[in-house]
C-alpha cells in the first residue's frame, strides 16, 4: 500500500508541471490585467505601459511562466565576462529569455524577490499587491466551513433519501422523493438561490416573520458569534444542498437497486440473516464503492467553493475570490487557487483508492 | 429578528455596502471606485466637493485662487494654505511635508502606482513652511482641483519607504495606522467588511456616528434585498430601473453627477468601415437610434438622454440636445451619401460595399440589450450591424495587448466614460496626438479622428486656468464633437446612491460622496 501510494506521488509530479503550464497560458488568455485595473475606466495608456513592466507582464508568457515557476531571485549571470550582469537570462535560448532590463535603459535592474511555485511563493496578486497565497489561505476556511457543512449533510440525507427509495421502490415515497429530486436537480443554482432568498428573506421579513440574512458571514456590528455564523449559513448551504441531494439520492438509489436484488442478496435472506444486517451490512456496503468515488471525485472541489452561491450570498470564500480575480485576470491567485484544486484532485484520489481496499477486501494495490 | 442594530452600543453605528470589495486602502494602489469611496472615511483631501459639486476647504484653510494668491497671475504656480495644528489620528502633526511626501511616493520610480498624475506634470512641489505647499508647473495648469484629493502620513511610510525601497507592500496599505479623515480605521475582515471608528482629531469634528462599516455584497439582487431588508443602509451603483422599488421602499435615492456618460463612439480610422469616416452616415447612425426609448423602457426613467461629453456639468455647451430619434432623417442622409439599397436585400451598399458595421461593447447586460436593438433599429434603415462582446478586461485591452477598440477594430463601440480627473472636464480621448499607432501605442483617441481645430481647443483649455474661459472653450469642444458625430451621448450616466434604514444623511456628490460623513447620523 505504502508502495502504492508513494508510487502514485511521483507519477504526480510530472502531471502537476504540465497542468500549471496548460494553465498558466490558458489564464494568459483571459484579459489584460491591467486594462481596467478594476476601476469604471481603464488607466491612461501610458501608466498600463508602465505598471505592465514594473508586474512583469511585459514578458512573453513563457519567461512569465518560468519566472512564477522557479523565480527571479537568482537570474544573475555574466556570460561576456565584463563583471557585468547580463541584460537578459536565457535559461533555454530562443525559448525561454527573461529581461533584466525591463525598461531598456541599459540598466539592469534590482534582483528580482519572486522564489517561485518550486519554493512556496505562488507570487503577488497584480490586484491587491499581496502575496497570493495569503488571499487564498484567509477564504480557504470559510469555504470550507461553508462546503463541508454542506457536504455532510448532503450525503447523511442523500443517503437516506436514496436508501429509502430504493427499498420502497415505486411507493408513494419513492415517487415523491422522485418527483422532488428531478425538480431539485433541474432548477439552477443562482435561481434557488434567488428564489429561497426571496421567501425566506424578503418575503419573511415583510410577513412579519423571523427572516434570514441574505449577505455576509455575519453581521459586524453584532460580530461572529456562533449563531450570527449559524444564521448567515442556512441559506447558502440549503442552496448548495438541495440542488446535490437530488442527484447523489438518485444515485444512491440506483446503486442501491442493483445490489439489493444481486444473488448473493437473496442467498442471505434465505439463510435467514436479518433483514437489517442484509441491508446495512452486506447490501449498503457495496452499494456503497460507486458512491465513494463520486464523494471522491468531489471533495477536492470543495476546497474551490462554490462560485455562485458564495457570490449570491457574499460568502468570503475561494468562489467569490476566485470569481473576482478572473474579472481582475489576476492570474497569480487564480494559478494558486487551480493549482491546490489540482493537487487536492490527485491526493484525493489516491484516498479514494484506500478507501475502495479497505471497503471491498477484493482490492488489493501490493 | 432585526440584523442591524442601528445604534449599537458602542454608539451610534452604520453599515455602508459597496458591490466591490476594495482591492487596497492606499488610493495610489487603486484606481477602484469603491476603494476611492472607503479611503474617503480615513485619508482627507486638500478640500472635497460639496453637494453641488463646488469644492470647500478640508486640510487646505482656503480655496487657492487669483484673489487669495493661491493662483499665480500666469496659472503656473498654486500655493496650498493649510489648517493650522493639523494633527493624524495618532497625533503626530499633519503638515505640508506630508503633502510632499504623497507626491514623491507618487513619483518614486519604485513604486507601482496606478498613475503618476497630476505631480509628473509639477516642476517642483516644495514646503516652504510647515503650512504652506507650493506647486510650480512649467505650463499654467488648469486641473489644479484634481491635486491632493488625499495625503499619506510620511511618518509612517517614510520607514517603510525606506527600509523595502518601495510601499508596493506596506502594512499600511492593508492596515492604515493613522487617519486624517473622519473616521480611523479599526480592521479589515477579509471579504467581509471594513470596519472604523470615529476620529477625534479630524479636522471637522469628530463624527456623530461612532462606528461606520462597510460591507461588500457582489451580487446585485442580494444586494437590493440587503437595501430593502435593512441589512446595508446605504448603497450605490444598482441600476435605474431599480429606482422606482427602491423609492417606493421609502429608501432616499440619489442620482448624482461622478461625471460618466454612456456614449457611442464612432470610428473612423483606418480599421473601420469606409463609410464610417462620412459625417453624415456617423449623423444617420446617431438618428437612427431610439435613445429616449432606451431611458424610459429600459432604464425606467431614471436618468435622461445624454447630449454632451460633459452632460450636467458647466462644461457641457447649453445649445445642444440629445439627438433625436428620426429614422426617416436618417435615411435621407444615407441617401445623400450615396448609400442605397440597389439589390433590395434591404441592406445598403456603395461601390458594391454592403454597409455593414461591427458594433461592439462589454458584456455588461443592459448594453448588449442596447446592441440588440440598435441592430433593429438600423436594420430598418438598411445598416446591417454585426454585434461583438468582449470581457471588459479584454474590451478595454490597450494597443499593445490588440484591445479591439484601442486598435480600433470597430465600427461602433459603446461604453461609460468620464474626464479622467472629474469634476474637471479634461481628456485626450479627442486629441490628433493621442491617435495609437505603434509609434505611439500609449495613444489615447480610440475614435481615430483628428480635428486639428478640436485638439487646439483642448490644448488651449488645458493652459485656461480663468473658469468662464474655459468653460467657454470647452462649450465650442463640445459641439464640434456633437456636430462631427464622433461620440454621441445615450444616457447620463449618473450614479443612483441609496439610504436609509435610519441613517441620515445631506446631499452627496459623486467624487466626494463622503464630504458630509462626519455630520451623517442614524435615528
Amino acid at each position: 500500500m505504502f508502495k502504492y501510494i508513494l508510487r502514485r506521488l511521483i507519477q504526480a509530479v510530472p502531471l502537476l508541471f504540465i497542468i500549471s503550464f496548460i494553465l498558466f497560458l490558458l489564464l494568459q488568455a483571459t484579459g489584460d490585467p491591467v486594462s481596467s485595473m478594476g476601476g469604471r475606466m481603464p488607466p491612461a495608456e501610458a501608466d498600463r505601459a508602465r505598471l505592465r513592466i514594473a508586474l512583469g507582464l511585459d514578458q512573453p508568457p513563457l519567461a512569465q511562466y518560468f519566472v512564477w515557476l522557479v523565480g527571479n531571485d537568482w537570474m544573475r549571470y555574466d556570460t561576456d565576462g565584463d563583471k557585468v550582469a547580463d541584460a537578459t537570462f536565457c535559461p533555454l535560448p530562443n525559448v525561454i529569455c527573461v529581461s533584466l532590463d525591463s525598461n531598456d535603459d541599459g540598466v539592469i535592474d534590482p534582483v528580482g524577490t519572486r522564489r517561485g511555485v518550486i519554493r512556496g511563493d505562488f507570487g503577488t496578486s497584480l490586484a491587491t499587491r499581496r502575496p497570493a497565497i495569503d488571499m487564498i489561505t484567509e477564504r480557504l476556511p470559510n469555504t470550507l466551513l461553508l462546503m463541508v457543512t454542506a457536504q455532510i449533510i448532503i450525503v447523511v440525507i442523500s443517503l437516506f433519501v436514496g436508501v429509502m427509495s430504493a427499498l420502497k421502490q415505486y411507493s408513494i415515497w419513492d415517487n415523491a422523493l422522485t418527483t422532488f429530486s428531478f425538480v431539485m436537480y433541474s432548477v439552477p443554482v443562482f435561481l434557488m438561490a434567488y428564489i429561497l432568498s426571496y421567501i425566506f428573506a424578503y418575503q419573511f421579513r415583510r410577513w412579519g416573520l423571523p427572516y434570514l440574512p441574505t449577505n455576509g458571514m455575519y453581521d459586524p456590528l453584532v460580530g461572529p458569534t456562533f449563531g450570527e455564523v449559524l444564521r448567515h449559513m442556512i441559506l447558502p448551504v440549503t442552496t448548495i444542498s438541495l440542488i446535490s441531494i437530488a442527484g447523489y439520492s438518485r444515485f444512491i438509489r440506483s446503486a442501491m437497486l442493483e445490489v439489493i436484488n444481486a444473488d448473493y442478496i437473496r442467498t442471505a435472506r434465505s439463510k435467514g440473516i436479518a433483514e437489517r444486517r442484509i441491508l446495512f451490512v452486506h447490501a449498503f456496503k457495496n452499494a456503497s464503492l460507486p458512491f465513494v468515488t463520486l464523494i471522491g471525485l468531489d471533495l477536492p472541489f470543495l476546497l474551490a467553493g462554490a462560485v455562485v452561491t458564495e457570490s449570491i450570498f457574499a460568502w468570503p470564500g475561494m468562489g467569490w475570490l476566485y470569481i473576482e480575480q478572473l474579472k481582475r485576470s489576476d492570474f497569480p491567485v487564480m494559478m494558486g487557487i487551480l493549482m491546490m484544486i489540482a493537487v487536492a484532485v490527485v491526493i484525493f484520489q489516491i484516498l479514494t483508492d484506500v478507501v475502495y481496499s479497505l471497503l471491498d477486501p477484493r482490492i488489493r494495490f501490493d | 429578528m432585526v440584523l442591524v442594530s442601528p445604534s449599537f452600543a458602542q454608539g451610534k453605528a452604520a453599515t455602508v455596502s459597496w458591490p466591490q470589495e476594495p482591492d487596497n486602502l492606499n488610493p495610489m494602489y487603486s484606481t477602484m471606485t469603491f476603494a476611492g469611496y472607503t479611503t474617503q472615511l480615513f485619508l482627507a483631501g486638500a478640500w472635497v466637493f460639496d453637494g453641488e459639486g463646488s469644492p470647500i476647504p478640508q486640510l487646505a484653510s482656503e480655496i487657492p485662487s487669483l484673489e487669495n494668491g493661491g493662483l499665480s497671475e500666469d496659472g503656473k504656480t498654486v500655493t496650498l494654505r493649510l489648517v493650522e495644528g493639523l494633527t493624524w489620528s495618532d497625533g503626530d502633526a499633519l503638515d505640508s511635508a506630508d503633502f510632499v511626501f504623497t507626491a514623491e511616493m507618487k513619483l518614486a520610480e519604485s513604486n507601482s502606482v496606478i498613475t503618476r498624475a497630476p505631480y509628473d506634470s509639477a516642476v517642483s512641489i516644495e514646503a516652504p513652511d510647515a503650512t504652506t505647499v507650493v506647486l510650480t508647473f512649467d505650463e499654467p495648469y488648469a486641473p489644479w482641483l484634481g491635486l491632493f484629493s488625499y495625503v499619506l502620513p510620511e511618518h509612517v511610510l517614510r520607514p517603510v519607504f525606506e527600509a523595502d525601497g518601495s510601499l508596493n507592500e506596506a502594512a499600511f496599505n492593508r492596515a492604515p495606522s493613522a487617519s486624517s479623515g473622519a473616521y480611523v480605521f479599526q480592521e479589515w475582515n477579509v471579504g467581509n467588511f471594513v470596519s472604523f471608528v470615529a476620529n477625534p482629531a479630524f479636522v471637522s469634528g469628530a463624527p456623530i456616528i461612532e462606528r461606520l462599516v462597510v460591507t461588500f455584497i457582489p451580487d446585485e439582487q442580494t444586494y437590493k434585498t440587503a437595501l430593502l431588508n435593512g441589512d446595508a443602509q446605504m448603497g450605490t451603483f444598482l441600476p435605474f430601473s431599480d429606482v422606482p422599488e427602491l423609492r417606493d421602499a421609502g429608501l432616499d435615492v440619489q442620482v448624482i453627477a461622478s461625471g460618466y456618460n454612456e456614449g457611442m463612439y464612432f470610428n473612423v480610422g483606418e480599421g473601420s468601415h469606409p463609410a464610417m469616416k462620412d459625417v453624415n452616415v456617423r449623423k444617420a447612425l446617431a438618428l437612427g437610434f431610439d435613445r429616449f426609448g432606451v431611458v424610459n423602457d429600459l432604464l425606467l426613467g431614471g436618468t435622461f438622454a445624454a447630449a454632451s461629453f460633459n452632460e450636467n456639468t458647466p462644461y457641457a455647451s447649453p445649445n445642444l440636445d440629445p439627438v433625436p430619434y428620426d429614422a426617416e432623417a436618417a435615411a435621407a442622409l444615407l441617401d445623400e451619401a450615396g448609400w442605397v439599397d440597389g439589390d433590395g436585400d434591404g441592406i445598403r451598399e456603395k461601390d458594391g460595399e454592403n454597409l455593414t458595421l461591427r458594433f461592439v461593447t462589454n458584456t455588461r447586460g443592459i448594453r448588449v440589450d442596447i446592441q440588440a436593438l440598435a441592430q433593429q433599429q438600423w436594420g430598418q434603415i438598411g445598416i446591417e450591424v454585426l454585434l461583438e462582446n468582449y470581457p471588459s478586461d479584454q474590451f478595454f485591452a490597450s494597443f499593445s495587448d490588440g484591445g479591439p477598440i484601442a486598435i480600433g477594430a470597430y465600427d461602433i463601440a459603446q461604453w461609460s466614460a468620464s474626464p479622467a480627473s472629474f469634476p474637471d472636464p479634461d481628456t485626450t480621448r479627442f486629441d490628433c496626438d493621442q491617435i495609437p499607432s505603434t509609434e505611439n501605442p500609449t495613444g489615447g483617441n480610440w475614435t481615430y479622428y483628428c480635428n486639428e481645430e478640436l485638439s487646439a481647443l483642448l490644448t488651449q483649455q488645458r493652459f485656461t486656468t480663468d473658469f468662464a474661459a474655459r468653460v467657454a472653450l470647452w462649450h465650442q469642444i463640445d459641439e464640434i464633437i456633437y456636430n462631427d458625430s464622433i461620440w454621441v451621448g445615450v444616457w447620463y450616466d449618473a450614479d443612483v446612491w441609496i439610504s436609509g434604514n435610519g441613517l441620515i444623511t445631506g446631499p452627496l456628490n459623486g467624487v466626494t460622496p463622503f464630504f458630509d460623513v462626519a455630520n451623517w447620523d442614524v435615528q
